[in-house]
């Protein structure tokens, strides 16, 4: 659909009942529109997250392609959203807003949704900044010793915290600073973010109901942190790493915390220099590891200069599952229809997060006043934006998948499955979480890579239902302009 | 002419003494036994003794990458030191960590040799120059005490290398520490004897580090858990402490499975083994063993979670065979009614009991370490292992008096262990075939293996005082006659029978030479145990390999065997092989242990291990999985092979799943 600039009549128009979910195709990254019916007829939108990853390629530029998308939401919102709701700083969640940023400018956002763990005033949250920077801040030394010794590691590396929207002091990210500044409402006090626990509404519309499932909220975690926080693995685990990243981060000698960092009183100690010298020891040193490459050295094969970088693999990782799990994840739920369907984002949420949603309770929510819990949110889920693009730790199987016991599931999954494998080596999405996935929603799954070109619908799979497949092919329409495979700009399902 | 002298000639000594501490310090402070932590081992007295310490196995070599810094070698001839039974153990001072670690080393060293009845060689070095492959023999193991910053020690095959990490106490498990109290693996006998053992294990079967199914990695792990184990249950003073806490339940014993889950706590698994064996029952806060399940090994892949079935499988035979041999004792003790009074035990029968659990210890290590003389040269397996294990002992002792046999089996048993290939779990199935359950195998083998004087000069010299470069080029000579003899055409009957394939009309897949699969003589080595009737069994083992290609689509297989297809470059290699057992005296092939390279159904369960990715862990999908990274290391040359080879299994085997959330 051509964007008619000029023409400020939102091109997306809400359904009747429910909700339309447009899922964006940037590549590789999450950019959902939501669109709803207000009590007055008028649309309400919408933008859960809007990125791409930062190396992400194919035939069309990424800039050019996240432009054309922003071009198309600010088409079909009439430049108008509602609601941007971020759910956690990664680049293929948030680099929309940096790639497309002169669209945004022209559009009018209302109100912007962060969860808790972004407010700098919530003493937790700062705790938990403070020990991300750190990590970060270790990671980037660890690359930068290692890279010398062993590119292709340090590449790799690179690469993870690149996902990170790396900042050495833990301080906020260009993109989220600009929604701050550009939203109507702005985020003042901590009732401004997302809680667990809490119940919104969207402006002007009525059936409607948003539970915030996560990031979960430990009000003692302040006093865990040093302990296992069950909720945090990734916490207990950077907390392990500390020595490691100490030992990273030249410490002067006034810090308290140069003690921990060296193991043995100072009189024990010869440096590098005093061995390569003419210390005592140093034929010793020099027989036995050696300095250069000359005979008489000791072999080179032999040294461990670099070994004992190799935890920056296992720091990489917890730093990006920590991003993830402080994902924000909310369900939506529609209760015009009897059956009170609920429509799970989950963003990259990982174990900690989703196993916090079982015992989450909503006090005065359910039918007759009873409180619901997020484990009945679960079973009445109807629609599920599988996390981080279907890697197989982002869907909890038995407290996650197997409770969505709904027939109608349908699951959208924003992966480019062929990029990700060559050009990255990732198994997204995992083969048995798709194998799971399509027996749990019948082989409905809409991805970003299988947009149906042109004008044909997806074909039906020979097990599912013919009269179950055409309704779900009634509530499915997709961009039917694109000119050459693959440049689809979305798919959308209405609930 | 000297000059005329009134001093005395001292001899040598037998010893040198060395202290250290027997239970990891951090672990020791949590017992309620300060004064057991110090134990005094004997070493063999060696001359050459270096500073380091330095010596014809070791070195230890104290740099501290993390902290940039070196540690003056510690010189254990020292007359003060020698003085001393060693310096005295301080966590403070690095060349006590030097001189422990030392010890332990050299004493994991003296066991493995003992029961093997020869010296141990440390494998060799792997080079790669311009495409060809050479190796070099290694005389001694480099030692890093302080090698890295965190809850890690490992073994590095690519840097013929032990590496030790140290780590602040908070970030271990250790509640009564003083936050950021530093904890030093290279202090704990447990890890030390365990990452020793996986140098060893190394040694002796190079190819037992390819992962080319489910167990290899978990039996490496295993063995070394398992050696380091039962090497800490032969040090009496330890048992006696133990035992001596009972108030007179002997029956149940679960002392020993306490002392081994403190191990589990020390040793890098993590709690992997301390679940296996056992736990703390939250109600009653005593320790109950693992009730085996065996279903548990069908759905274990992770090597340290399986590993601890095998683990736990050994040490409930070892418990089974303790209780029958104290059964005595205990009549005794109570009169015949098989409970004993309240209050503490008699210490002559503390004493007595302790001693027991510490001789029951040193046979089981024996019997394990045995076992990897009866071994295919690839490919192992716990079934194979159990084969071995049984087959190994039935040599060395023919009756059973105390039924050590029948307690592997039945252990192995209730945890699902079972060879693929036997009837039944009796000990007559579960030994190797013999060649003369064949018709004609015997008589095959002749073409080769003629009498006893040929055979004397493939034996190297290895008496345990033998130098052992000596002994390493020897064994290349050897290697290199028994290739002629086996490559002979005169005797391909012999080949045949060792499964060796040798005709043109191959699978193109085959490593060749002029069209003819190449063989390697993989090892050639005396094996000499003396039993406890004095007996002594000798054999000459021979390990042969060959290798194909093997390709991770069953289609490009298909097609680079049938010969459609040009061989590319492979993505794991593929090998079988025999171990021969040969009766050095009558010339005779008593066993021939194999792995048949021509199965097409085990190259396809090598092809789905290495492609199933169960669930790929994060690290595995940012990483790349480590078996598919191992086989890359040794397929391709260049700068990807050099990075691939410089992943360290052992590193990744111990940082492994901690941590690791669990999702689908």
């Amino acid at each position: 659909m051509n964007p008619k600039v000029k023409d400020n009549r939102p091109a997306l128009p809400p359904p009747e009942s429910g909700v339309t979910v447009r899922m964006y195709n940037p590549g590789f990254g999450d950019c959902f529109l939501l669109a709803f019916r207000a009590e007055d007829g008028s649309p309400r939108y919408m933008l859960i997250d809007c990125g791409v990853h930062h190396q992400y390629h194919d035939g069309e530029d990424r800039q050019d392609r996240m432009k054309r998308i922003a071009a198309d939401i600010a088409a079909a919102t009439g430049k108008h959203l509602h609601i941007v709701a971020i759910t956690h700083e990664h680049t293929d969640h948030l680099y929309g807003f940096k790639y497309a940023r002169e669209i945004f400018d022209d559009i009018q956002i209302d109100n912007l949704w962060l969860a808790w763990t972004e407010n700098s005033a919530d003493p937790v949250a700062k705790q938990l900044k403070k020990l991300y920077g750190r990590s970060v801040a270790a990671l980037n030394l660890a690359i930068a010793r290692i890279n010398p010794m062993n590119r292709a590691l340090a590449a790799r590396l690179q690469g993870v915290l690149d996902f990170e929207m790396p900042s050495f002091k833990g301080e906020e990210t260009a993109e989220l600073k600009y929604l701050r500044g550009k939203c109507l409402h702005k985020l003042q006090s901590s009732d401004d973010y997302r809680h667990p626990g809490e119940v919104l509404n969207i402006p002007g519309v009525k059936g409607v109901k948003v539970y915030v499932l996560g990031p979960p909220k430990d009000t003692a975690l302040i006093k865990k942190l040093n302990e296992k926080a069950e909720l945090y693995p990734e916490l207990a685990a950077m907390d392990e790493l500390e020595a490691f990243s100490m030992a990273l981060m030249d410490m002067p000698e006034e810090d308290t915390r140069f003690a921990q960092s060296r193991p043995f009183a100072r009189y024990f100690e010869i440096t590098g220099e005093q061995a390569a010298g003419n210390h005592a020891f140093s034929d010793f040193f020099r027989q036995y590891y050696g300095f250069k490459k000359d005979a008489g050295h000791g072999p080179e094969w032999r040294r461990t200069d670099a070994d004992w970088l190799a935890p920056a693999e296992q720091l990489a990782l917890k730093i990006n599952s920590y991003t993830n799990n402080t994902s924000l994840v909310i369900a939506i739920e529609i209760t015009t229809a009897p059956s009170y369907k609920v429509l799970l984002f989950a963003a990259d949420a990982q174990v900690g997060n989703w196993l916090s949603w079982q015992e989450l309770e909503f006090p005065g929510e359910g039918p007759e006043g009873k409180s619901i819990t997020g484990a009945e949110l679960l079973q009445r889920t109807v629609f599920y934006k599988v996390g981080h693009h279907g890697s197989h730790n982002a869907t909890l199987r038995s407290k996650g998948l197997e409770m969505m016991s709904n027939s109608g599931l349908v699951a959208m999954i924003p992966v480019d499955e062929k990029w990700a494998k060559e050009a990255q080596g990732w198994e997204h999405p995992a083969k048995n979480l798709l194998d799971c996935l399509e027996k749990k929603t019948g082989r409905r799954i809409i991805r970003t890579d299988e947009i149906p070109p042109g004008n044909k619908p997806p074909v039906k799979p020979d097990e599912a239902d013919a009269d179950d497949w055409r309704s779900f092919i009634n509530r499915l329409d997709w961009d039917r302009d694109a000119t050459e495979a693959g440049q689809s700009l979305w798919i959308q399902y209405t609930v | 002419m000297a000059a005329k002298s009134n001093s005395v000639r001292v001899q040598r000594p037998p010893y040198r003494r060395l202290r250290h501490f027997a239970f990891d310090p951090m672990l020791s402070r949590r017992l309620d036994s300060y004064d057991i932590n110090e134990v005094v081992t004997k070493l063999p007295w060696e001359e050459n003794l270096l500073p380091g310490p330095v010596d014809a196995y070791l070195e230890v070599v104290d740099f501290d990458p993390a902290s940039r810094v070196f540690y003056a070698p510690v010189d254990l001839n020292d007359r003060y030191i020698l003085a001393q039974d060693g310096l005295a153990p301080a966590e403070s001072n690095p060349q006590f960590h030097q001189q422990m670690v030392y010890a332990i080393i050299r004493t994991t060293i003296g066991h493995f040799e003992k029961a093997l009845g020869r010296k141990s060689l440390w494998s060799p070095h792997r080079m790669v120059n311009n495409g060809t492959v050479k190796f070099e023999f290694i005389e001694r193991l480099r030692v890093y005490p302080h090698a890295l910053r965190e809850a890690n020690a490992y073994y590095s095959p690519d840097k013929k290398a032990l590496l030790f990490g140290y780590f602040p106490a908070s970030a271990a498990e250790c509640g009564e520490n003083m936050p950021g109290e530093l904890v030093f693996t290279c202090l704990s006998h447990d890890i030390v004897a365990h990452e020793t053992t996986h140098a060893l294990l190394d040694g002796l079967h190079r190819r037992f580090i390819e992962p080319s199914n489910v167990d290899v990695w978990a039996l490496h792990e295993a063995f070394a858990d398992i050696v380091a184990l039962f090497q800490h249950f032969t040090y009496a003073e330890v048992l006696r402490r133990q035992i001596a806490r009972t108030h007179g339940d002997l029956q149940k014993q679960n002392l020993l499975g306490e002392l081994a889950q403190q191990f589990g706590q020390a040793i890098g698994s993590y709690g992997a083994l301390r679940s296996a064996l056992g736990s703390i029952d939250p109600e009653t806060k005593e320790w109950v063993p693992e009730k085996p399940d065996p279903a548990k090994i069908l759905s274990t892949t992770e090597p340290h979670a399986r590993g601890a079935i095998l683990v736990a499988a050994v040490f409930e035979a070892f418990l089974a065979i303790y209780k029958e041999r104290i059964k005595s004792l205990l009549r005794i003790a109570s009169g015949g009614t098989g409970i004993l009074p309240e209050g503490e035990l008699h210490p002559d029968l503390v004493e007595k009991m302790a001693q027991e659990a510490s001789k029951t210890a040193g046979h089981i290590l024996n019997i394990c370490i045995r076992a990897l003389d009866y071994c295919p040269p690839v490919d192992i397996n716990f079934g194979a292992y159990l084969r071995a294990l049984i087959t190994a002992d039935a040599d060395l002792v023919a009756d059973d008096p105390h039924n050590y046999r029948l307690a592997f089996i039945e252990a192995f048993r209730r945890r699902g262990i079972y060879p693929g290939d036997v009837r039944n779990m009796s000990v007559e199935s579960l030994l190797w075939d013999k060649p003369e359950q064949f018709d004609g195998m015997q008589g095959a083998f002749h073409k080769v293996f003629r009498n006893a004087a040929q055979l004397s000069k493939l034996v190297p010299e290895w008496e345990l005082s033998t130098d052992r470069r000596k002994i390493y080029d020897q064994t290349q000579n050897s290697q290199k006659t028994l290739h002629g003899w086996f490559t002979d055409p005169a005797a391909l009957d012999a080949a045949n029978a060792a499964r060796i394939v040798l005709s043109r009309d191959v699978p193109r897949s085959f490593y060749s030479k002029s069209g003819v699969p190449t063989l390697e003589v993989h090892s050639v080595r005396p094996a000499r145990r003396i039993g406890p009737q004095g007996q002594a069994v000798s054999d000459l083992v021979i390990e042969m390999t060959q290798r194909r290609r093997g390709y991770y689509s069953a289609q490009i297989q298909a097609d680079v065997d049938s010969g459609k297809l040009d061989p590319p470059e492979p993505d794991f290699i593929f090998r079988g092989g025999c171990t021969l057992l040969v009766d050095p005296d009558t010339a005779q092939v008593r066993y021939c242990v194999y792995k048949n390279i021509m199965s097409e159904d085990r190259l396809k369960r090598t092809r789905e291990f290495l492609t199933e990715s169960d669930s790929p862990s994060l690290r595995a999908t940012y990483f790349g999985d480590p078996r598919r990274v191992y086989y890359r290391g040794i397929t391709v040359t260049g700068e990807e092979g050099k990075a691939a080879s410089a992943m360290e299994p052992f590193a990744f085997l111990h940082r492994s799943s901690e941590g690791e959330e669990v999702g689908l």
